[in-house]
């Protein structure tokens, strides 16, 4: 399945975007199968957090970005499989004969869809939150 | 054509009008167009949204749910601008996003973390709320939607209804001044669509809802009606759905 959608992506992007995405994707669906298994959200994104904080205070990295990504990679992931289900048994009971492609379109298209909705939920939920005033950076504005 | 400024004295959006409420924002369309990929879906809008309950209704494809993205700044405008009170949406975001909450048709899109308690956190995060704050916060809005036994649940295991209250909570609990709401009882049942409506009606702040659901706008203050590219009725209830029964069908 990543080989096709490395496949789609060098041919509708360029190479560079494809081999970019396909680390990205391998190792965060092994990441995510490995831990969802094993660990309550909550936990995980505590330790993501405190592992991140000496990366945040030398300006590295943000640990609230890192625990979001996680996060919706950890939501990600058993959606996926389940429109892949979804799709499998659409195409079933129409008597579609399993073929990968007429599979990871539709499952492509509708992830990509749903990823754009969720990043404009993100949006209006006033991402991202304001930098601490101890960060040294203005914050842009002072919520009542 | 125009609906009157306010709710009728005595009538239920008054009631709901509670002393200690702030008055719901001003949000201004000035000669505002948007379109996609160079395609206009929507263009001369001149409007003043000030009513507590505001309707949206309209074929598919109109453009409602793009008037709806126009108020918060998820879209801005190609030509023209949007203003909440006075602040412009393509220069103050953030800042208007925090008074004018969002809840979409789909709550399985919109609920971010899986934890419902942890969503429920993440606009309060956001808005900048001291980390002591936000339990106490989370643990009122969830009480006032009767969900508080959802706060440790998987959010995306939920049944659509709980998923939708979910949604709406997780807005909510930010304390906007106005929410917007595109379709949100489409994908439910009757009973959750009641459900829904109820808390609606409920709610304190001001509300934006954009449907294909008639009856849901019978007691709004003023219905718009989108159509070809424009707001093509504005008004009353009554008469909104009216003209929309015999121009849409
Ligand atoms: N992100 C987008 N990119 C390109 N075109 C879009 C996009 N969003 C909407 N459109 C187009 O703009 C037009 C209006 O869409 P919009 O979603 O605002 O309609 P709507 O009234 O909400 O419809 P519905 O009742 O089906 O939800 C449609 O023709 C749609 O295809
Ligand atoms: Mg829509």
């Amino acid at each position: 399945m990543l080989a096709i959608l490395f496949a789609a992506t060098a041919l509708l992007q360029d190479v560079h975007t494809a081999v970019a995405m396909l680390l990205r994707l391998a190792a965060l669906i092994m990441l995510a199968l490995a831990v969802t298994l094993t660990t309550r959200p909550a936990d995980l994104l505590e330790f993501f957090e405190r592992l991140t904080a000496p990366l945040a205070r030398v300006g590295v990295a943000n640990p609230e970005r890192i625990s979001l990504g996680v996060s919706l990679v950890l939501r990600f992931v058993p959606e996926v499989f389940r429109r892949f289900q979804e799709i499998r048994e659409a195409q079933a009971a129409r008597g579609l004969k399993a073929n990968p492609v007429a599979l990871l379109v539709p499952l492509i298209v509708r992830t990509l869809k749903a990823a754009d909705d969720v990043a404009d939920a993100i949006d209006a939920r006033c991402y991202p939150p304001p930098r601490r005033p101890s960060g040294g950076a203005r914050t842009e504005e002072n919520p009542t | 054509m125009t609906a009157p400024a306010g709710p009728a004295p005595g009538s239920a959006a008054e009631e709901r009008h509670h002393a200690a409420e702030p008055p719901a924002p001003v949000i201004e369309l000035q000669g505002a167009a948007v379109g996609y990929d160079g395609r206009t879906v929507l263009s001369g809008l001149d409007l003043r949204l000030a009513e507590r309950r505001i309707g949206v209704i309209g074929q598919n494809g109109s453009g409602k749910s793009t008037l709806a993205r126009l108020l918060n700044g998820l879209v801005v405008p190609d030509q023209g601008r949007v203003l909440v009170d006075g602040r412009d949406t393509r220069t103050e975001g953030r800042k208007v996003r925090s008074e004018v909450g969002f809840v979409f048709q789909n709550p399985d899109n919109q609920i971010v973390f899986p934890i419902v308690a942890e969503d429920m956190a993440f606009g309060l995060k956001n808005l900048g709320l001291p980390k002591k704050e936000i339990p106490g916060r989370v643990a009122e809005a969830l009480e006032s939607f009767g969900i508080a036994h959802l706060a440790e649940r998987h959010s995306h295991l939920l049944s659509g209804g709980e998923k939708q209250l979910v949604a709406l909570a997780s807005v909510m609990v930010m304390r906007p001044r106005t929410v917007v709401f595109d379709e949100p009882t489409t994908l439910l049942d009757l009973k959750n669509r009641n459900r829904i409506r109820e808390a609606v009606d409920a709610m304190a702040p001001a509300a934006v809802v954009v449907t294909h659901d008639l009856e849901l706008v019978s007691g709004y203050d003023r219905v718009l009606v989108v159509h070809e590219g424009g707001i093509a009725f504005d008004g009353a209830p009554g008469e909104a759905v009216a003209w929309y029964r015999e121009h849409c069908s």
